[in-house]
């Protein structure tokens, strides 16, 4: 655990110097919010959970989860969601 | 992404409704396995709605068993199932075959026959000789030499100078230009008489015999030079010789007189001025059997005070067929009353103008002004009205011939 702490910590620095966008260097999730009509999230691992109230998402580390009001998944593919509808709030877990 | 959206309906797509317990995970198993998934929607506890491309219905069935959810097709969308359908539909696809087929073959006609910038030439003229060159309602459009027709319009019809025919769909077009003939060119004998009432200053004859001269002053009608011309002999009674003809020839020449005109002007001291403010509504109505019906825009003037413009379109029609069917736009102009105020001076400067113009607007252009005297024209009333009287003195040729026999 301590030795992945190290690593993750090393890569952000070197991504830092070399200004590298993080998403691609730390396998962080890009998540794009259209006003509060439509989500864009990159870099995902699947669905946990998908109701017309909530939309969970499984990130490369935790977890999102979009809450709103009539929630459709526009478009769905191996590694991008497209969630519309009105959002209301969006948290990480 | 609508590019994308054109591909999934040439492939084909379909609706379906996904029954089952783990759908997110029926979901996440399809997408990992690269089938796309759009416009999911949940519609019951343990039912959504999915649309996936037809080629990945059947690996479906495979993860559905594995996530024990069931689906069925609820709607099939795009142009393989639009084909399917049509080849059930044999009649109507032939129908919608022959309808193109019979607009492609339709179009390849001319349908009209229309002539502009004629004056002299009667358009009936003019079409009857194209349709014996082969352009005529009906003829096909390959067939009609358009260079051919021209030649034959131009050799019929000597009149024209220019004949040019464009064939833009179904209407051809014959444009000609006419050739300008020097019209009234008449040698016969003629005088040239007053037109106006004024003073002669110069009198140039270029062919008859002066009868006034500088300083006479003439009346409307009267004779300024004659085209009688008699022999010098009668003239100065020497030599009397009997039976002498007069010689006759049209008379030319130029008779400048000076001219007075009056006019009267009035301008009050308070006018009101109607003008147009430049806003503006348009209506499109249509009738049809001697009713009226405002399809589009205002149904009344939205303006108290207005001008309307009434524009009919022109109807439709083919030989003694016509679209029983007008169709009318009317636009309402807004318009508004000032009063203007003007001082006296002011007043009289524009009553002067307005006379000065009303009588130049009769004037030709080679006329010249000599001198202008305004006179204000005073009724002993104490009125809000500026009267004047404009008298313009001018120096224009006051000939004109007139032919006799």
């Amino acid at each position: 655990m301590a030795w992945n702490e190290i690593r993750r910590k090393a890569r952000r620095a070197v991504a830092d110097i070399f200004e590298i966008p993080g998403e691609v260097a730390l396998d962080l999730p890009k998540i794009i919010l259209l006003g509060n009509v439509q989500v864009f999230i990159e870099n995902h691992r699947g669905i946990v959970e998908y109701t017309g109230e909530v939309v969970r998402v499984v990130l490369p580390s935790g977890e999102v989860s979009v809450r709103g009001r009539d929630l459709v998944l526009r478009n769905i593919q191996k590694d991008e969601i497209c969630v519309e509808g009105e959002i209301e709030g969006l948290s990480f877990a | 992404m609508f590019v994308l959206r054109i591909l999934s309906f040439l492939l084909g797509y379909v609706t379906m409704v996904v029954r089952g317990e783990a759908l997110e995970r029926f979901i996440n198993m399809a997408t990992s396995r690269g089938i796309r998934f759009w416009d999911i929607r949940r519609i019951g506890p343990d039912e959504i709605l999915i649309r996936t491309r037809v080629t990945g219905v059947k690996p479906l069935r495979h993860i559905a068993r594995r996530t024990g959810s069931r689906f069925h097709v609820s709607e099939r969308i795009g142009l393989p199932f639009l084909l399917y359908r049509l080849r059930r539909r044999k009649m109507m696809t032939l129908g919608a075959v022959l309808f193109l087929f019979a607009l492609y073959y339709l179009s390849s006609f001319v349908w009209f026959v229309e002539v502009d910038g004629n004056t002299v030439i009667k358009r009936q003229e003019i079409i009857s000789i194209a349709r014996e060159a082969g352009l005529y309602p009906g003829a096909s459009k390959w067939r009609v030499e358009v260079g051919e027709v021209e030649q034959q319009l131009k050799d019929e019809l000597p009149r024209i100078a220019w004949v040019g025919i464009e064939v833009r769909g179904t209407r051809a077009n014959i444009s000609v230009a006419e050739k300008k003939l020097m019209t009234d060119d008449d040698d016969s004998p003629s005088n040239i008489i007053a037109a106006k009432a004024g003073l002669v200053k110069e009198v140039l004859v270029l062919s008859g015999q002066a009868v006034v001269r500088e300083g006479d002053t003439v009346l409307p009608g009267q004779l300024l030079i004659t085209g009688e011309i008699w022999p010098q002999a009668i003239l100065e009674g020497d030599n009397p010789i009997l039976d002498l003809q007069p010689r006759y020839v049209r008379s030319r020449g130029i008779v400048r007189a000076r001219v007075w005109y009056e006019e009267y002007g009035e301008v009050p001291l308070n006018e009101e001025i109607r003008g147009l403010t430049g806003r503006e509504e348009r209506q499109t109505a249509v009738r049809v059997m001697g009713r009226t019906i405002v399809v589009a825009g205002a149904r009344k003037s939205p303006f108290k005070d207005f001008d309307q413009d009434v524009d009919t379109a022109r109807q439709l029609g083919w030989r003694n067929f016509t679209v029983p069917v007008e169709v009318i736009t009317t636009t309402f102009r807004e318009a508004k009353t000032t009063v203007e105020r003007r001082n006296r001076a002011e007043a009289l400067q524009l009553a002067e103008e307005r006379a000065v113009q009303s009588l130049t607007e009769g004037l030709s252009e080679d006329v010249k002004n000599l001198n202008r005297r305004v006179e204000v024209v005073r009724t002993g009333k104490s009125e809000d009205l500026v009267r004047v009287k404009v008298i313009l003195e001018t120096l224009e040729d006051i000939g004109k011939e007139k032919h006799f026999n």
